[in-house]
């Protein structure tokens, strides 16, 4: 099994990312579960046409910790993705990390691990915030590989270093390791250039240099990834490389 | 208050305000791993916390087995939180008189928002002190309506200090339960008899001692606090188990002794029947002294308060209220028949915001339990938590013997609770 964390700053495209990626993946041929770690719950939402699914949280409001089962958590997408999201507290009020580590925590005792059988876990995890519940999925038993989605603006370099630096601390527990970078182009000058340049202090690789291209706003439009709305897109392509890249660079652990 | 074949099945009841009245509790967390022969637990919590616990483990005798590590906003906004856990152990140790064989180590309910890295801690204090054992334990109330509030994490994190065994001995352990049954129990006494042992955390005074639990062929879970731990017992050391929590219902217990016989393959029932003969005595000489005296139950009290509701009425005792904050599910096929049969007793939740208002003080009920002797103010209460020492038909006996003399005696509802241990 892989288990990959996809972490960035809010906005990026990490959720557009990693669902391109579990249907890339799907398509090759892989189990894949994708668990959407961001109090908005929208990460899977081109995987399932658009349409929200219920989060943990959620579930665990209507029914009760002790009521809910996997079935109620768990979605299986048309493109053959599972589909998890973990929710958050109401805006504004309570704690999201908490939120998360609830979520993660209440996945393994429902076992829906054991009901996937994955072969790819891929958690999509908002990166801007790194308390305790946010960096969970980087944690023992959880994530083994991180990749960062970056443009070559400012802001989002900066989340990207704050990420990396929370990820070799953990990487010290034998933990996941930072795996490299994702460049999702904002079309910002010499971008792959700047990109580069942040690398040289924050270190890692660009795996993938993602143009960007009108096609993803179409498939989205539709409620898909482009992998499912546009198969033979240029950009369907650059996604299926992309997960074939990261095949080659993640461990498969028994 | 709602007759119990009117009451609302969802309970516990919506959230709402509670009212914790000061005969409300058990024994607690810190007590219980305390049963843990050479054991220290640290408890890394807020000032206030830990001066309720200490309090707590003055009044129950386990003050010089606890520690504190006080934390402050800084530490959590830190983040150097978890540094300051792995050396507060390294002075600890220089501090206590001799190692201990364990540490637990307590973190209260602000550990929950912080996602703390206990793993990690654990690690380093594994390979710093390879001799000790160190667990992470919980003392989140918080936690309470979840699958693993801190009394069941608590019994996870005891039970799973065991490793597994390659001896295997005749023996069948106590699970559940928080002290060692008397030996007159008839558990005891029959299984000796076939020439099995029955051991008790509590028989252990050492922590070697305490090993050989691992020996037991078979584990008995006489509450459910116990259940997960028995489960992961299965799970990692190959101990099976059988769920038969405390039940003062004669027929209950032969069907106890039926499954027990079975798994040691000796009959427990035919030897049993004079205890059983005796039980049912019991029940009719206590019905005969305390004729229609309403009775009132007590869950803290009674681990099936329902289905001893039922007993005693099908035995002709005037069963008038249940205090309950629900109807856990191995109580529902008891409730449903007491629900259809004897549909005019009351369900009390006792934590209900109404409770504080006393509607039931001055009514002379026979109360099993003080936390109904709290709220009705009745000077004919039972002295009983959490059924303990009680099991099978001695038990049974036991029960009938203590309600006869708590309605013959004159109760001190507040010597009880602080004899307890509760107020703190």
């Amino acid at each position: 099994m892989r288990r990959i964390a996809i972490y960035g700053k809010g906005g990026i495209g990490k959720s557009t990312t990693a669902s391109n990626l579990s249907a890339a993946f799907s398509a090759l041929g892989y189990s894949v579960l994708q668990i959407g770690c961001d109090p908005k719950a929208d990460s899977t939402k081109n995987l399932t046409e658009g349409k929200r699914i219920n989060s943990v949280l959620d579930a665990i409001r209507e029914k009760g910790e002790d009521n809910i089962t996997a079935e109620d958590v768990l979605f299986h997408s048309p493109s053959g993705v599972w589909c998890v999201e973990a929710g958050g507290p109401t805006p504004g009020i309570g704690c999201a990390g908490r939120g998360i580590i609830t979520a993660l925590e209440k996945l393994e005792e429902l076992g829906a691990y054991d009901i996937c059988k994955p072969d790819i876990i891929l958690y999509d995890v908002l990166g801007d915030v790194v308390c305790g519940g946010f960096a969970m999925p980087i944690r023992g038993g959880y994530a083994k590989n991180v990749f960062i989605v970056t443009s070559g603006e400012m802001m989002s370099l900066y989340a990207a270093s704050n990420i990396a630096s929370a990820v070799r601390n953990f990487g010290k527990r034998g933990y996941a390791s930072y795996s490299g970078v994702i460049l999702n182009s904002r079309n910002v000058p010499d971008e792959v250039k700047t990109v580069q340049k942040a690398l040289d202090e924050i270190g890692g690789n660009i795996v993938s240099v993602i143009p960007r291209d009108s096609a993803v706003q179409e498939a989205e439009n539709q409620g898909k990834t482009v992998i499912e709305a546009l198969p033979h897109s240029k950009m369907a392509s650059c996604y299926r490389e992309l997960a074939e890249r990261m095949i080659k660079l993640t461990e498969d652990e028994q | 208050m709602s007759k119990c074949s009117m009451i609302n099945l969802s309970c516990p009841a919506e959230p709402s305000l509670h009212y914790v009245s000061p005969a409300h509790g058990g024994w607690g967390v810190v007590r219980i791993a305390a049963l843990v022969p050479e054991s220290h637990q640290l408890f890394v919590c807020p000032f206030a916390c830990g001066r309720h616990g200490a309090l707590g483990g003055e009044q129950n005798g386990i003050k010089d087995r606890i520690s504190y590590l006080f934390i402050t906003e800084s530490d959590i906004v830190s983040g150097d939180f978890e540094q300051l856990i792995i050396d507060s152990v390294d002075e600890l140790f220089e501090a206590l008189p001799k190692i201990p064989k364990v540490l637990f180590i307590f973190t209260s309910c602000l550990d929950d928002l912080l996602g703390t890295d206990h793993e990690a801690i654990l690690a380093e204090l594994d390979r710093k002190f390879p001799h000790v054992k160190f667990r992470h334990c919980t003392m989140n109330p918080i936690s309470l309506d979840t699958s693993y509030p801190p009394g069941v994490t608590i019994e996870m994190n005891m039970y799973g200090l065991l490793g597994r065994s390659g001896v295997k001995r005749k023996q069948i352990n106590i699970l559940g339960s928080n002290v060692s049954f008397d030996a007159e129990c008839d558990l005891k006494t029959l299984l000796r008899e076939k020439g099995w042992s029955v051991s008790h955390i509590s028989d252990h005074d050492s922590f070697e001692s305490f090993k050989t639990m691992s020996e037991a062929r078979l584990n008995i879970v006489t509450a459910p606090i116990a259940l997960k731990s028995a489960q992961q017992m299965e799970r990692e050391l190959g101990i099976p188990y059988i769920a038969s929590y405390v039940n003062h219902t004669p027929k209950a217990v032969e069907n106890f002794y039926e499954e027990l016989s079975e798994f040691i393959e000796e009959d427990l029932v035919a030897p049993s029947k004079g205890y059983h003969i005796k039980a049912e005595e019991k029940l009719a000489w206590a019905r005969s002294v305390i004729g229609d005296q309403p009775i009132a139950i007590d869950f803290q009290a009674i681990i099936k308060p329902f289905s001893l509701a039922l007993t005693l009425s099908e035995h002709g005792f005037n069963v008038g209220m249940i205090a309950s904050d629900g109807v856990p599910s191995h109580e529902r096929a008891a409730f449903d028949v007491l629900a259809k049969k004897y549909p005019d007793i009351l369900v009390e939740n006792p934590l209900a915001h109404e409770a504080v208002t006393f509607p039931f003080e001055g009514e002379q009920y026979l109360c099993i339990g003080f936390d109904c002797g709290y709220m009705t103010g009745s000077d004919k209460v039972v002295n009983i938590m959490e059924d303990e020492g009680l099991y099978g038909y001695i038990g049974i006996c036991r029960l009938m013997d203590m309600l006869v003399e708590a309605y013959t005696g004159k109760a001190n509802v507040q010597e009880m609770i602080k004899e307890a241990g509760l107020i703190i």
